[in-house]
């Protein structure tokens, strides 16, 4: 029987075994890499050597290396380059070269796996003694019927809960419209009594009715969509009278009255200063402050020039008539001769630049203030 | 006999079986890899100096490439085909001319395939062995099954 430690410690030390069995077949590769390298340094420096060759690994021939510089290089897959020696040296390193960073990777590597061996050893990750397994079993079919009936357990819950919240909220409702209903009835009754008592009622602390009033005036908010309902009510209104009574009760109905206290009027005397408006009285009598309506003044005088012109126009349609009679009388010696319209003329002349409204009222203003100073 | 010292006998069989025989088999086996090896090589060198020996009967130069390591090959020339040089044991080599190496060859083909004939009986031995172990142990347990019963 395998316990977890086992498991865990095999698989490290296969892992290991092998690190060791591929370094020591890159370290054989490399060795003989490097006697190849040696070969082929040594025979560029000749032509031709003798050697004894080997036909198959136990036997050997004697003959003669010729084309020293000729390199037959196996590059894979039964491929082969032919190459100067130096190209195959420079193979040779190349290869060299990939050997140790393998090398380099598999130490790294099985660095690694001896700590994480040794550390697993260190902390105890599988203790074998004294130690209870948590095992939860699952079964899919189980848990599919365990999660049915939990869905339908939560439906129940909450179609329990909604209806005891629509119980709720009726009796709610119902308790809230009858206050409504109290409190409009003790409204109106108090408005009456206001009408027909005095200010001292008035001024008198609210009653608890009213209270109740205030309270649901400011508790009630309203919003566009309460509005919109309202004006359907009302719309209502007109057709049905049955919903008179019902629409009646739901209107959010806000009234407004003036305080009952009498205005203050202070006594008015020209002497006194009280207020800013007790300045312009005694000093600028005729003098208005300005306002952003429109001016009443400049609105007069235009009234006034409209008149003029209207009237000097009628004036003129007159002469042109007696001129028209005129003329016709001594057509026949004159011919068409029209006399020119000299008001008109006039008239065209005596328009000045214009004047800004702004420039206007300030000139009359200091005009004012001349006359007063003087 | 006891039902339990028959259950121990049975185990100890049964490791027996699965460690000692099974390990054995395991080293026949690596031991005829090995021989099938050499006896491939001889045979290969048998098949080269037979071609050799047509180049010596012509009386021409005998043109190869040869490997001087991880597959980079060299040319190589041959001038004098009448003599080879074959290991006999211990890194010993000795110089034949090419009909008395092939009958050295065929001399060690011969030991070879006799080896490996002792080899495969061995082999055989021990996996009737195994085999027997396991059917006796069926047939045991058998019985106590239904002598229990």
């Amino acid at each position: 029987m395998f316990t977890n430690t086992n498991i865990y410690e095999k698989i490290y030390e296969e892992a290991l075994k092998n690190n060791e069995q591929t370094v020591r077949e890159i370290e054989a590769f490399k060795k003989e890499l490097e006697g190849v390298r040696q070969n082929l340094e040594s025979n560029q420096k000749y032509l031709f050597q003798n050697v004894m060759a080997p036909i198959t690994s136990n036997a050997l021939i004697k003959g003669k290396l010729v084309h020293t510089n000729e390199v037959f290089a196996h590059v894979g897959d039964n491929w082969f380059i032919k190459t100067s020696a130096a190209r195959a040296l420079e193979i040779c390193d190349r290869r060299i070269k990939k050997c140790n960073e393998n090398l380099a990777e598999i130490e790294r590597q099985t660095k690694k796996f001896s700590s994480n061996v040794q550390k697993s050893q260190e902390f105890d990750i599988f203790p074998i003694d004294d130690v209870k397994e948590i095992i939860e079993p699952y079964d899919e079919e189980t848990e599919k019927l365990w999660r049915e009936n939990h869905q339908e357990k939560v439906k129940k819950y909450k179609r329990q809960q909604a209806v005891e919240r629509n119980v709720e909220n009726i009796f709610e409702k119902l308790e809230e419209l009858e206050k409504q209903e109290q409190a409009e009835l003790s409204f109106t009754i108090h408005k009456q009594m206001n009408e027909n008592s005095t200010l001292a009622v008035h001024s008198s602390e609210p009653t608890s009715e009213e209270k109740i009033i205030q309270k649901k005036i400011t508790k009630k908010r309203v919003s566009f969509s309460d509005f919109n309902k309202n004006q359907n009510y009302l719309s209502n209104d007109d057709d049905d009278n049955d919903e008179k009574e019902y629409s009646l009760n739901d209107i959010n109905v806000i009234r407004f009255s003036h305080s009952y206290n009498k205005p203050v009027h202070f006594p008015i005397d020209d002497q006194l200063i009280q207020s800013p408006s007790d300045i312009y009285r005694s000093f600028f009598l005729n003098y208005n402050p300005k306002s952003i309506l429109k001016n009443k003044i400049q609105n007069k005088q235009y009234e006034d020039h409209q008149q003029s012109k209207t009237l000097l126009k009628n004036i003129n349609a007159e002469n042109n008539e007696l001129n028209i009679s005129n003329i016709n009388e001594y057509s026949n010696v004159f011919g068409d001769i029209q006399e020119k319209q000299f008001n008109e003329f006039q008239e065209s002349n005596k328009s000045t630049r214009p004047i800004s409204s702004f420039k206007k009222s300030r000139l009359q203003h200091n005009n004012q203030h001349h006359k007063i100073l003087s | 006999m006891d039902s339990k010292t028959i259950y121990d006998k049975l185990h100890k069989y049964e490791l027996y079986a699965n460690n000692v025989l099974r390990s054995d088999l395991k080293h026949v086996c690596n031991e005829l890899d090995e021989i099938n090896c050499r006896l491939a090589e001889y045979v290969q060198l048998r098949k080269n100096i037979t071609l050799l020996q047509e180049y010596e009967k012509n009386n021409l130069p005998y043109k190869t490439m040869t490997d001087i390591g991880c597959n980079f090959f060299l040319q190589m020339h041959v001038k004098d085909v009448s003599t080879i040089c074959i290991n006999v044991g211990c890194g010993y080599y000795v110089e034949f001319s090419l009909a008395e190496a092939l009958k050295f060859i065929i001399m060690k083909e011969n030991i070879l395939n006799k080896n490996l004939e002792v080899l495969r009986q061995r082999s055989a031995n021990i996996k009737a062995h195994i085999k027997l172990i396991f059917l006796c142990y069926n047939k045991v347990l058998e019985k106590l099954t239904l002598s229990k019963e």
